[in-house]
């Protein structure tokens, strides 16, 4: 008993280190999950913007509001992430990315560029 | 389908559902990212187009077999208790359908309009 109190642990999520690989993965659920979870949502929309042309443009004022502008970019983070990393899933499958080096620079890149999507579309849709 | 191979069926539908989705993505944001004026009638006969609005539904089904199969090994990762496991399953499982027929639903409408 003594011995497993003796049991280091190391729990500090600060300063636990993790590879590229393990947070392009971890996001790549939490992308996932966020995403499926508000399905509803996006589907209200989606019934609204197709039933005629004042629900349309109800649609679009909702997604104006600061806050669901907020989430929907969030969102358009999680679609970016999700489907970017996705496809370095299929181009490790098909071992096009294989080996230590390359599997943690592609994935810095997915995390890197699931980011910058929906600022490069922030900016743009703001000049 | 051999018993050991059970967890292949989800694993590979889990692709064939990536790779739609992947792709009609790619096709849904080129159709709309260079349009200067985005409107009602744009969209509604754009969603509601002959081809389109068949590789929409199809879209929604794969929509839902992809959500299915990712959640369900999220929940199985995460919440061990069966009694709990299999409730969250059912409930995420009837989210996604109730889901999938207002897509279907909502494009139907729109394509009897």
């Amino acid at each position: 008993m003594r011995q497993q109190k003796a049991r280091p642990v190391f729990l500090n999520l600060l300063q636990i280190k993790l590879p590229p690989t393990a947070i392009a993965s971890i996001l790549h659920r939490v992308a996932g999950v966020l995403l499926i979870v508000s399905l509803p949502f996006l589907v209200y929309l989606f019934d609204l913007s197709l039933r005629d042309n004042d629900s349309f443009i109800f649609a679009i004022q909702i997604t104006n509001t600061p806050w669901v502008s907020l989430y929907l970019y969030l969102l358009l983070w999680a679609i970016s992430h999700h489907f970017i990393a996705g496809i370095r899933y299929f181009l490790v499958d098909l071992e096009i990315v294989s080996g230590k080096c390359s599997t943690r620079l592609s994935a810095a890149i997915v995390v890197a560029v699931g980011l910058l999507i929906p600022i490069v579309i922030f900016m743009v849709s703001n000049l | 389908m051999s018993r050991r191979a059970q967890g292949l069926r989800p694993w590979v539908w889990q692709r064939i559902s990536a790779l739609y989705l992947g792709v009609f993505l790619i096709y849904f944001v080129s159709s709309f990212a260079l349009i200067e004026r985005f409107d009602f009638s744009l969209w509604s006969q754009w969603m509601t187009g002959p081809v389109n609005s068949i590789i929409i539904f199809i879209g929604f089904l794969m929509l839902f077999v992809h959500a299915w199969v990712g959640i369900k090994d999220v929940i199985m990762d995460y919440i061990h208790p069966v009694v709990i496991r299999s409730v969250v399953l059912l409930l995420a499982g009837l989210g996604l359908l109730v889901c999938l027929i207002w897509l279907s639903r909502t494009l139907l409408l729109a394509l009897m309009k």
